[in-house]
């Protein structure tokens, strides 16, 4: 009798389940958070010397199974991130940057009930995909598993975090699919995140994690970190100690910078009209490109005519507060003016060719200076154009052949016109961005 | 015979050769010596030949103003050739035929050398070139249609205004050390300047953009601007103060190697800052004026590893 009647239960239950309504979504939401909520923390850097919270975010813990099957009398042994007696938390790099930037000023704490906080160990870091993997003593709590299969896009997903101190919160939202044209993988979420649910998990219906929060632009227009980054992460060896943190983030970012000068290399180099000059298409898809130019139709002025063309990534690798890497931005600039004579054109050119900055900002804490090569170049094309060319390099403090690079080329023998063809990256190791600097100066484009 | 040089009231220096002694000098008409200056007593001093005749001896004639020699009032006294008297704000210098020609003599000829510069129509020539080179540096400098005429007037009077301040103060510097203000060559030597500087300026620009990324391009732009300035304050000390060779070149030395210790030590402590971003040259002008050709792009691109080395380098220099 009772087994029947469960049986209705559950037929009941799942005749009501399908129709898709804010209510349903709110129980749900419901019972994703009561089923969870335990394994999910607030993550604090504290400041030393000032007994302050740094910053704030999210974690939660993960399930074992994440890995490969370990049991209890495996771990020890094998070289992976989970340890007898502890806990393995899943958070976002940039949460607990200032930690890594300085680790004697700055230590790492997971709240657990009542606020009560734990010291945590950081065991490993994937900065480019800007996650991170704490351990802390056991909790008890069970780990958080990760789904097998991405949702569909248009599917309900719910996010959980500590938005801005404000004690933890649900958030539902709507899965969009990985973000086109970014040079990390990225889902596009729309919901409303907020600062301070970074590093916190997303959910599919079943209780499934499907992404980590990681950003949000505003506007229901948030981002995940997929949830097959965190399991490659997880699965990749531990730090053996943390003094291997450095080497272990200079190979993630030598690597990272390699990775995308490689696809640029293989990319579509055709090129397409700009001026009387030529400049590259979307070479790979994670450009994302766009174009400016003087209205001709509004001739109030004798200012010189100009057209412009900027591909450039959409987002950053976050270092510290002061510091972004990863950075790739082109520019073609042409500029013409038949009504100016030579030296009033070259004027105007100049304040143009002097106003290129690099990539991305920092302080000397990390970054060395910069050092240029310049001289004219003759071009090796048809033409034989003879261009001003600058070409400079700046190396950073923490990460042995890394760097930042700035290139800038612009014609300098035609009277009336000018062409500039640029890029600045930032974090590129230097073989492959020679490689570059050599395809792309050779490229078709004047 | 005596031989007397006469300084005053702006005017050209002038000698006097007078055959006949004695003589009486002043401002009176019926004065062997006729001195144009209201501040000379129409009868103020009387020069005879001494009794030996290896000098003369001169008697103040109870002038207004005196007659000074050495500083001092005088109302009769003993005159050697090279002595100077001032009557009133004249000065004269008596010299005998045969006074030889000592080294301060060469000094005198620079300063009647820049004494001679005196003439309004150089006033008028230099200014109108100065205006001009500003004028066509500030079209060229343009993008808009067309600066408006006032900017123009503006930029010009400022720095008209300026070179005739600065002449002004030189003035000054004379009138109290030598009793003349000696405007219009001062005035003509400051609007030189002027002039050369900006020249200098746009010619040294043209050059470094044919050779971009020079090292130490400004501080050679520095010690030349240094060095013209040296030289102008040297001439404008010849000719508003009293001060010999010696002290004269002494501080201008001191100007002189004073700033370049500055530049130095400004240029040392310099040498670690940070760059935060990256210093290229980005000069650019017509082609007009671009005399060369360019590297191939295998040779530029071959000095790039050397690059990398230096930007660690740069990394390691802190650790």
């Amino acid at each position: 009798m009772p087994d029947s009647f469960l049986k209705v239960l559950v037929c009941f239950y799942i005749l009501i389940l399908p129709g898709v309504s804010s209510g349903q979504s709110a129980d749900t939401a419901q019972i994703l958070f009561s089923g969870n909520h335990q394994s999910i923390f607030q993550i604090r850097v504290m400041d030393n010397a000032a007994n302050n919270k740094a910053s704030t975010g999210t974690g939660f813990i993960l399930s074992r199974d994440t890995a490969v099957q370990v049991t209890d009398a495996d771990v020890e042994m094998s070289d992976t991130v989970f340890k007898v007696g502890k806990d393995l938390i899943a958070t976002n790099y940039h949460v607990i940057a200032s930690a890594i930037d300085a680790p004697e000023n700055y230590r790492v704490e997971v709240l657990l009930d009542n606020e009560m906080p734990t010291q945590a160990k950081i065991v490993n870091v994937d900065i480019v995909n800007d996650l991170a993997l704490l351990q802390i003593e056991k909790t008890g709590r069970k780990g958080l598993p990760i789904a097998n299969i991405s949702p569909k896009k248009g599917d309900t997903v719910y996010s959980i975090g500590f938005p801005f101190d404000l004690g933890i919160t649900v958030i539902s939202g709507t899965y969009n699919g990985l973000a086109p044209h970014s040079v990390n993988k990225r889902v596009h979420f729309s919901g409303s995140l907020n600062p301070g649910m970074s590093g916190g998990p997303a959910f599919n219906a079943k209780g499934e994690i499907i992404g980590v929060n990681v950003s949000t632009a505003g506007n229901q227009l948030s981002f995940l970190v997929p949830a097959d980054s965190l399991s490659e992460l997880v699965k990749s060896p531990p730090l053996d100690s943390i003094d291997e943190l450095s080497d272990r983030l200079a190979e993630q970012l030598h690597g990272n910078g390699s990775r995308l000068l490689n696809q640029l290399m293989d990319g579509d180099w055709s090129t397409i009209p700009l001026g009387d000059a030529h400049a590259l298409g979307e070479v790979t898809e994670f450009l994302r490109c766009w174009g400016n130019s003087k209205n001709t139709d509004d001739e109030t002025d004798k200012q010189p005519y100009f057209a412009t063309r900027t591909c450039q990534t959409d987002h950053n690798i976050f270092i510290n507060n002061q510091l972004t890497t990863g950075k790739i931005e082109l520019q073609f600039y042409w500029l013409e003016a038949e009504a100016l004579n030579s030296p009033r054109f070259y004027s105007h050119y100049q304040r143009v060719f002097r106003g290129y900055r690099p990539a991305n900002d920092g302080t000397e804490k990390d970054l060395a200076s910069w050092v240029c090569e310049q001289d004219f170049v003759q071009l090796s094309n048809a033409n034989e154009g003879l261009t001003k060319s600058v070409f400079c390099v700046r190396g950073y403090r923490k990460f042995t052949g890394l760097y930042d690079v700035f290139f800038l080329q612009g014609s300098v023998d035609r009277n009336h016109a000018a062409y500039m063809t640029h890029f600045t990256m930032a974090g590129v190791p230097m073989d492959e961005i020679l490689a570059f600097t050599g395809k792309f100066m050779g490229s078709a484009l004047w | 015979m005596v031989v007397l040089e006469i300084f005053g009231g702006g005017k050209h220096p002038k000698f006097e050769r007078i055959p006949d002694l004695p003589i009486s000098i002043g401002r009176a008409l019926d004065n062997d010596l006729i001195i144009d200056d209201p501040y000379v007593d129409p009868h103020h001093l009387r020069l005879e030949l001494n009794s030996d005749h290896s000098g003369w001896i001169v008697s103040d004639l109870s002038s207004t103003n005196h007659t000074v020699k050495n500083r001092q009032n005088i109302e009769i006294t003993d005159v050697k050739s090279g002595d100077e008297l001032l009557l009133g704000k004249t000065r004269i210098r008596v010299y005998s035929e045969n006074h030889a020609v000592a080294p301060t003599l060469s000094l005198r000829d620079l300063e009647h050398w820049l004494l001679g510069f005196d003439a309004i129509r150089w006033v008028v020539l230099l200014m109108t070139a100065l205006a001009g080179t500003v004028c066509l540096q500030m079209y060229l400098e343009s993008t808009e249609d067309a600066i408006k005429p006032d900017v123009y007037a503006t930029t010009v009077i400022t720095i008209l205004a300026s070179v005739i301040l600065v002449g002004g103060i030189w003035a000054l510097i004379s009138r109290i050390m030598k009793g003349e203000p000696r405007f219009t060559p001062l005035l003509n030597l400051t609007l030189v300047q002027s002039m050369v500087v900006l020249l200098l300026t746009l010619l040294l620009n043209v050059i470094f953009f044919n050779i971009p990324g020079t090292p130490g391009r400004e501080i050679l732009e520095n010690i030349i601007s240094l060095v013209l300035f040296v030289v102008y304050v040297y001439l404008g000390m010849v000719l508003t103060t009293r001060l010999g060779i010696l002290p004269r070149i002494l501080f201008c030395g001191v100007i002189l190697f004073g700033t370049l210790g500055f530049m130095a030590i400004a240029k040392y402590s310099k040498e670690d800052r940070f760059v935060r971003f990256p210093n290229y040259d980005a000069a650019l002008y017509s082609p007009h004026f671009l005399v060369r050709s360019g590297a191939s792009e295998e040779e530029f691109r071959s000095r790039l590893p050397a690059l990398f080395e230096r930007a660690s380098k740069v990394v390691n220099v802190d650790k």
